[in-house]
């Protein structure tokens, strides 16, 4: 559902549409509020996403999935902690069906071409850089798929003798794992957005549930997807603890919300 | 001084549980989980005071953004708003205090 209340900034042009997913991060039945909207240094966790992607050139649309008891926090987020405009639409009970609500949600402007890419964030890692959501973006338009990775060379089983092809690597691309290599995967993954929701259809029709954006296109689409190096600061808000290094990366990167 | 609620997973007992978190401001100064009672502190006392000061200077800025955004909303949270700072703030420095003693 869009949320058109107030009169806003006109968002730049863009074709690329950024999608961020607060359905059910963190929630429980009479539990308190769902972790992307706590407080992380003066701004919800799932603010700090949404502001990011909507500061990447060529994003030109924002869609905000969240649970529909959420919403009214989903509003506050847009009036207070963005300076965008936002469409917030209800999720579904799973990570997949709130990613097909979103891409459904922007069907028509796929299908007529003014949305060309999505970018499908997860609204629990609030310290996704502005550089890494480009690069994603950028790499996501040139190949059809974009994934953030970091090489988990730390739990990578080996065996003696062998080794992990790493990002310098000369069979790997650049900021690519080798194959064979275990990643530990992130958000923002981008794609070309007729070929995804195309993917989710299909997946819906099949009944396929997948971990991520990027498996779903991995079993419905024949397009290649790139990895793009990950940061070790955007990772997932899960522990209590995450919260309080997510608030110490605030500090020390000087990024404290105004 | 806030207190939020919501689920988290525990570093102490591993389990996915709901946690109790105590904001001084901008900052968490404590997480308890109600699990397993697990608590941790941060003393927030050296990083408030300059945050304190960035956020009155900011206020007049954001005040202006909300009163163009949505005066209505603004009119109607203002008086009551006001009226609770100075009970607010003293709760947040005795949060701040205690993060110091505790933390």
């Amino acid at each position: 559902m869009t949320q058109p209340r107030r009169s806003r900034q006109a968002r730049p042009v863009g074709r690329a549409a950024g999608v961020v997913l607060a359905g059910g991060s963190g929630t429980r039945v009479g539990a308190g509020i769902n972790k992307a909207f706590l407080q992380l240094s003066g701004r919800s966790i799932a603010a700090w996403g949404l502001n990011t992607l909507a500061s990447v050139e060529g994003v030109g649309i924002l869609v905000f999935v969240v649970r529909p008891e959420d919403l009214e926090h989903a509003r506050f987020v847009e009036a207070r902690e963005t300076d965008v405009p936002l469409e917030i639409i209800p999720g579904g009970d799973t990570r997949q069906e709130s990613e097909l609500a979103a891409l459904r949600h922007l069907a028509d402007r796929i299908d007529s071409g003014a949305v060309d890419t999505v970018l499908i964030h997860d609204a629990a890692r609030p310290l996704v850089s502005h550089g890494l959501a480009s690069a994603v973006l950028h790499a996501a338009r040139e190949h059809g798929g974009a994934v953030p990775g970091i090489p988990a060379v730390d739990i990578a089983p080996v065996a003696p003798g062998e080794r992990l092809a790493g990002p310098g690597d000369q069979d790997a691309g650049a900021g690519e794992p080798g194959a064979g290599a275990l990643v530990r995967v992130q958000t923002p993954q981008g794609f070309h957005a007729a070929t995804i929701l195309d993917a989710y259809e299909a997946a819906a029709r099949d009944g396929f549930v997948g971990t991520d954006t990027a498996s779903c296109a991995e079993e419905y689409t024949d397009i290649p997807v790139t990895w793009v190096r990950g940061e070790e600061t955007n990772f997932k808000i899960t522990y209590a603890q995450d919260l309080l290094l997510a608030q110490d990366v605030v500090s020390a990167l000087g990024l404290r919300s105004s | 001084m806030s207190v939020e609620e919501s689920f988290l997973r525990c570093t102490a007992c591993e389990q996915d549980a709901e946690h109790e978190v105590v904001y001084a401001g901008r900052f968490v100064s404590q997480i308890r989980c109600t699990g397993c009672g697990a608590v941790t502190r941060l003393d927030v006392s050296e990083d408030y005071l300059p945050d304190l000061r960035q956020r009155i200077s900011s206020k007049p800025r954001r005040l202006m953004r909300r009163l163009r955004r949505d005066p209505g909303e603004l009119a109607s949270s203002l008086p009551e708003r006001t009226l609770s700072k100075p009970l607010r703030m003293a709760q947040e420095f005795r949060t701040v205090w205690r993060s110091r003693q505790d933390g």
